[in-house]
């Protein structure tokens, strides 16, 4: 019998028809109360893809994605084990404890400071999206830039656009939900772009990466190094992350000289949603390492390099 | 290299029917040519005679065309001028083809024929087709 | 081919700017292949490539990078396998403004899916700043549909870095693969 409280307006968000039956079928397989209603007026929205998830108006709405977790998307309870759907009406209960409790829900916390740690920059983004806002991010001489979670949108103040990054390192930086509207000066640009902006405007520490050290990372995707900032080691370090899951211990240990680019890269990829955190983790500590041996292929490529006028990689 | 001015408009129905007699009269001459085909220089089929399917015929449309360019590009790196004549012999079939370069469009003109097939009498009867293409072509 | 010599092959639709690309970083004018363009109605560009594209730079040890660039339209296909043969990597071209961006790949995913499976290719999509044209992230999710996952950058090939930066990641590429073949198996 099914701990799901009431009767429930539920609305889908666009998906395909197939799954939508499947979540139909276990609502009603798990004695669920519900009626479906338009988006503006439910209790729960059901989706398959956090990207295509509607607005709700309100932050009490209990929003599930029928599919894997996803770090970058805070205030979503997914259903891990989709296709089976078992534990929809158990996250459907969770989220209805979640929204009468006193404390809220942490997303929902109202937000005037500097975040100081990925989570709290994604709890920041997420929260105004929710809420059908925009985060405005504001450094000492006014407002720098301004994200639309939902809309996978950015805006940038004209002043700054040159010199995003550094923007980005300013003592000051606050992030606050605004409904206000972007000024019409203001230049688009992605929302990617703005994150990594973020990721490379400050040094990191290992903790604000809200990562556990010895579970093992995977890249999703390459960044768009073409539009998007790079340093030394970042390629490399991409391809590492994308070719074998890896540690944070062991990419800091891998790259010792580097640790800053490493910790920045992984708070860019992070904040974008481009990093898988494994279920598997390293089983031996990571043990500091010499540069490794040069074989052939290795000179050759330095050679190929040389000839086109690249730096060196280290 | 043999010269043609005339508009890059499509060819007619009436223009292709005359290039393919002009090209059936070059294999009738040719004792021991298979087959001729005119292709425009970016590797498009204008008008072919012989025994060679539609999709054949594409195909060695742009092969031909290809193998135009690359005489072109070699003869551009040893300064050889314009190109003139490609000639390839293979065991069983030779292939010849002539550069038709205008104002507005270029052709490449191209004769299949067996091994045996003196080579000059293919060189001479390929320009003596061009020339009569070129004649046609005008306005 | 000299033992110390390389080759790249660049790919891609006509117009996505293998020729461009070629000619940033060839120490001397390439070796082109261009005619007139009779068929205006697919693609409006004036010339177009019908055998091959060459350029090379000169390596310091007396060897020779080969840049190979292929014709990009489908009836000189015949040509991919013969200009692509012996080469360390491929580097894919896409001109975002076309219609068909993402369907005109396809047959040089096809056509070059060894390369891409051993990660030995890049995709550089051009001209991404233009009103309505798709992004970098639309061509990566292409190539994921085909099981596929090549690093796509967003590149402007008349700028020599850019091309740089798409080699530099098919270097890091290959030599990720050294690297990890030299490595002792995971626990």
């Amino acid at each position: 019998m099914t701990a799901v409280a009431g009767r429930l307006s539920v609305a889908f968000a666009p998906m395909p028809l197939e799954d939508a039956l499947l979540l139909r079928a276990a609502l009603r397989a798990a004695g669920v109360r519900w009626r479906t209603v338009p988006v503006e007026r439910c209790d729960v929205l059901l989706g398959t893809d956090p990207a295509a998830l509607p607005r709700t108006p309100s932050d009490k709405v209990i929003r599930i994605v029928a599919g894997p977790r996803r770090a970058s998307a805070p205030d979503i309870r997914f259903l891990d084990r989709w296709p089976h759907t078992g534990q929809l009406a158990d996250t459907i209960a969770q989220g209805q404890r979640a929204a009468n409790s006193p404390f809220g829900d942490v997303a929902r916390a109202a937000v005037d400071a500097s975040p100081t740690s990925v989570d709290a920059w994604l709890a920041h983004a997420t929260h105004a999206g929710a809420t059908g806002q925009r985060l405005q991010i504001d450094g000492t001489a006014g407002p720098i830039a301004w994200i639309d979670a939902t809309a996978n949108a950015g805006w940038v103040a004209p002043a700054v656009a040159t010199a995003l990054p550094a923007a980005m390192s300013d003592a000051a930086l606050s992030a606050r939900a605004t409904a206000g509207e972007v000024p019409a000066d203001a230049l688009r640009c992605s929302m990617a772009h703005l994150l990594w902006a973020i990721a490379l405007g400050r040094p990191w520490a290992v903790d604000e990466l809200n990562l556990e050290r010895h579970r093992r990372l995977r890249l999703k995707r390459w960044p768009d190094f073409g539009s998007l900032e790079r340093r030394d080691t970042f390629l490399r370090v991409a391809s590492q992350l994308i070719r074998e899951p890896t540690s944070l211990d062991h990419l800091l240990a891998a790259h010792p000289a580097r640790q800053a680019d490493v910790l920045a890269l992984l708070a860019g990829c992070r904040l974008c949603g481009w990093l898988d955190v494994t279920e598997t983790f390293d089983k031996d500590a990571p043990t500091r390492r010499d540069a490794p041996a040069r074989g052939p292929l290795h000179a050759a490529m330095g050679k190929l390099r040389r000839a086109l006028g690249m730096g060196s990689h280290g | 290299m043999t010269v043609l001015n005339e508009p890059a408009r499509p060819l007619s129905r009436t223009q292709r029917y005359v290039l393919e007699q002009f090209l059936q009269a070059l294999v009738d001459r040719l004792n021991g040519a298979e087959g001729a085909i005119l292709a425009t220089a970016d590797g498009f089929p204008a008008a072919f005679s012989g025994v060679l399917d539609e999709g054949m015929q594409s195909r060695l449309a742009a092969v031909i065309s290809s193998l135009s360019a690359l005489g072109e590009a070699a003869g551009e790196q040893v300064a050889a001028g314009p190109l003139n004549v490609v000639s390839l012999q293979y065991e069983a079939r030779q292939i010849q083809l002539i550069a038709m370069r205008g104002e507005r469009s270029d052709y490449v003109l191209a004769v299949l024929a067996r091994p045996d097939l003196l080579l000059g009498n293919s060189l001479w009867a390929l320009r003596e087709c061009a020339a009569q293409i070129i004649a046609a072509l005008k306005p | 081919m000299n033992q110390r010599d390389y080759k790249i092959v660049f790919l891609g639709p006509m117009g996505a700017g293998k020729t461009t690309a070629i000619s940033a970083i060839s120490t001397r004018p390439p070796v082109a292949t261009e005619v007139r363009n009779t068929d205006l109605a697919a693609h409006g560009k004036a010339s177009t490539t019908v055998a091959l594209d060459y350029g090379e730079v000169a390596l310091d040890d007396g060897g020779t990078l080969r840049l190979y660039g292929v014709p990009g339209q489908s009836r000189f296909s015949f040509m991919w396998p013969m200009v692509g043969k012996g080469a360390l990597g491929a580097v894919l071209l896409v001109d975002a403004t076309r219609a068909d961006c993402l369907s005109g790949l396809d047959p040089f995913l096809d056509a070059f899916d060894s390369l891409f499976r051993a990660s030995r290719a890049v995709v550089g999509v051009g001209r991404t700043d233009e009103p309505g044209s798709r992004q970098a992230d639309d061509v990566t999710a292409h190539l994921a549909a085909r099981g596929l996952a090549a690093p796509v950058f967003s590149v402007d090939v008349r700028q020599r870095d850019d091309v740089n930066l798409l080699l530099d990641v098919l270097f890091v590429q290959i030599e990720a693969q050294a690297d990890t073949l030299r490595m002792e198996p995971a626990p």
